[in-house]
């Protein structure tokens, strides 16, 4: 073969894998677009849960958002720590959502119940990985505390860990 | 997996997906085309039945929405001994007893109540019969029960104290289906045909739909063939260099621009788009004419500065321009936010005097007041008796403080509003309906946390207002199609 026929087999291949044509044949049907937190920031999946459709463009509600979270007051250990947390109760709410259409909804002790096998279907997922469970039945983050679920719509939950000093709405929250 | 597999998976889901397609979208067909079906024989029968006469009077209701879920435990307090135990719950969330605005509703259930202190407006309002309560209310599917709720007996509102679905479930009044329409926009598709049977006549028909927002879209307001009309606290949005007096320059301008968008096209679709354009130029400039009179008004009781003040403005100054505007039936949409107070509910030190909570109350409360002087201003008791506005928001919120507010719960505490306190009000003043529920965590009416399980449902809420604003029993169903769940189909808060 020619080095111009191998460049331009090359370029073609290079192509494909960009354009990547198969892309799509076998995905679900029920994949939307990444998660984007309140907070601004983007979620690293995309949320397998079907938002019911609309009636038309509508005035959702403008929550009085608690202060944002700021992270420098989190050592990066900390930091790595609570963000696989919430990794982790993402994949579980992904695969609840998956299988009930929308995440668990209630409080803290609620939701958890959900995931843990109350649930309409009795799904029963594990504990997610870097949360533990009080007495009351409530997922904590690292350092103890209850997670806070403020629930947003049916696949958009905001998670927010007190953090570090585990006091809630203070300096070191992290919020996703 | 391999090649052949992956050709195979291919071609089941293809055959699949196309039957499960298919199947989806001749179900979806025949209800969207069934319900368009329904709204088409009840436009020609209203429309033959009741002529061009069908509305003698002008009624409007005026949904006023605060975004984020109000914490309505704290807008009606329960006083005496029962405050103790309120308190007890609430803790820094308190609002002390010494502070509260005394209310005396008449038929009510034996229980004293007091009103935030920042309420003056509407404590005073309620006293003069022109505004009433109506206690724990949000969306159902079926009645329900604590033991209910616990045991999973009774299907919910889907995706409960989430922000918007909640939202969705207040404004469409059907929680179990997907939010196609609003009941209101429902209600405009009935009655709309009604006013606008001189469809024929340039001179007198409506002139706007029946629907307005001063709050940008919203799905209250949808309709299956009724659009809402979109008018910001300015006025309607229009083309600048419009307008104006015949013969001036402005007037010339907008006049040659609706010639060129009526032009015969050969196109049907640039011709309809023309249309559309004349439409939107022509309606625009026409409601800014007809509001032009009170844009110098100097209102009896000043309406509060901010956006919940402007927007309850322009919906006095619309109901203002009704006569111009051949209108008899209108539904306003305004929204005001920021409810979501999970943090800074209260002031600095706990202060429940001041903080978000109060400051939001103080602006509902001024803003409704003096909404309800300027009716009178413009016509007298017998305008304010025409006009009903009501209050819905996401949900309640929780009992227990949180340490620095309260979180998304359920039922709430609405408030009707409109009338000039007589017997013949519009509002069947001075009383509260519904239960008040038992303030107590885990007490009967808590799911567990303190927050109430509805015992009236947002379809007797909503069905209410819509009878007194003229849908009849036999249409009821087709607007509110979950009321027959339900004891109450009219709570008895308006004189219909």
């Amino acid at each position: 073969m020619s080095p111009q026929s191998k460049a331009v087999v090359a370029i073609a291949i290079g192509g494909l894998l960009v354009w990547r044509p198969w892309k799509g044949l076998y995905e679900s049907d029920s994949e939307t677009p990444a998660l984007q937190s309140p907070t601004g920031e983007a979620a690293t999946r995309p949320s397998p849960g079907v938002e019911p459709p609309r009636a038309g463009p509508s005035t959702q509600p403008a929550p009085s958002t608690p202060p944002p979270a700021t992270i420098s007051a989190m050592s990066p250990e900390d930091l790595q720590k609570v963000r696989d947390a919430i990794d982790n109760i993402e994949f579980a709410f992904r695969d609840f959502s998956t299988a009930m259409r929308g995440n668990p909804v209630g409080n803290n002790a609620e939701i958890t119940a959900a995931l843990l096998g109350d649930n309409e279907k009795q799904l029963k997922l594990e504990i997610p990985g870097g949360s533990t469970l009080n007495d009351k039945g409530e997922l904590c983050d690292p350092w103890g505390t209850p997670w806070f679920f403020h629930q947003l719509s049916a696949t958009q939950t905001e998670v927010r860990s007190a953090g570090p000093d585990r006091k809630m709405y203070s300096e070191d929250d992290f919020v996703r | 997996m391999s090649t052949i597999d992956q050709d195979r998976a291919k071609f089941l889901r293809t055959r699949r997906s196309f039957l499960r397609d298919f199947g989806t979208a001749a179900l979806g067909s025949l209800a969207v085309s069934s319900t368009l079906r329904d709204f088409r024989l009840i436009n020609s029968a209203v429309a033959q039945g009741n002529g061009p006469f069908a509305f003698p009077d002008y009624k409007a209701l005026v949904c006023v929405f605060l975004s984020g879920g109000n914490d309505s435990n704290n807008l009606v307090i329960p006083r005496g001994a029962a405050h103790a135990n309120y308190a007890a719950i609430r803790q820094n969330l308190t609002i002390p007893e010494s502070v509260l605005l005394p209310i005396t509703p008449e038929d009510g259930d034996g229980n004293d109540y007091g009103l935030h202190p920042s309420c003056g407006g509407l404590a005073q309002m309620f006293e003069g019969g022109k505004a009433a309560f109506l206690f724990n209310v949000g969306p159902l599917l079926f009645p329900t029960t604590r033991i209910q709720y616990q045991k999973k007996l009774v299907a919910l509102p889907p995706q409960l104290f989430s922000h918007s679905d909640q939202v969705m479930h207040w404004q469409t009044s059907l929680p179990d289906q997907p939010p196609r329409t609003g009941w209101g926009g429902r209600v405009a598709d009935l009655l709309h045909p009604s006013q606008d049977s001189l469809i024929n006549d340039p001179v007198n028909r409506a002139k706007i739909a029946l629907c307005t927002s001063i709050a940008g879209a919203n799905t209250f307001e949808v309709g299956s063939s009724i659009q809402q009309y979109h008018v910001s606290t300015g006025g309607a949005v229009v083309m600048s260099g419009t307008g104006g007096a015949a013969g001036s320059a402005t007037k010339n301008r907008e006049n040659a621009i609706r010639n060129i968008a009526k032009l015969q096209q050969g196109n049907l679709q640039s011709g309809a788009y023309g249309e559309i354009i004349d439409d939107a130029i022509g309606t625009g400039v026409l409601l800014n004419e007809a509001i032009a009179a009170t844009n110098t008004t100097v209102w009896q009781t000043a309406f509060p500065t901010g956006s919940f003040g402007d927007q309850m403005k322009m919906v006095a100054r619309i109901i203002a321009a009704r006569d111009t505007l051949k209108i008899k039936r209108q539904i306003f949409f305004v929204s005001f936010g920021s409810y979501d107070t999970h943090t800074s509910q209260v002031g600095t030190g706990d202060d429940p005097l001041t903080g978000t909570h109060a400051n939001l109350l103080g602006q509902l409360s001024n803003g409704i007041a003096a909404f309800h002087a300027a009716l009178n201003q413009i016509g007298g008791a017998s305008l304010q008796n025409s006009v009903v506005g009501f209050t819905a928001s996401d949900f309640g919120r929780t009992m227990p403080t949180n340490g620095q507010g309260s979180d998304h719960g359920w039922g709430s505490h609405h408030l009707i509003f409109g009338g000039d306190g007589s017997n013949n009000s519009a509002v069947r003043g001075k009383r509260t309906y519904g239960t008040f529920p038992v303030l107590q965590v885990n007490g009967p009416d808590d799911t567990s946390t303190g927050r109430w399980i509805p015992t009236t449902s947002v379809d007797e809420y909503s069905a209410t207002l819509a009878r007194w604003f003229g849908v009849d029993d036999a249409h009821m169903p087709v607007v509110f199609p979950n009321l027959g769940r339900f004891g109450n189909p009219d709570l008895g808060f308006l004189n219909t």
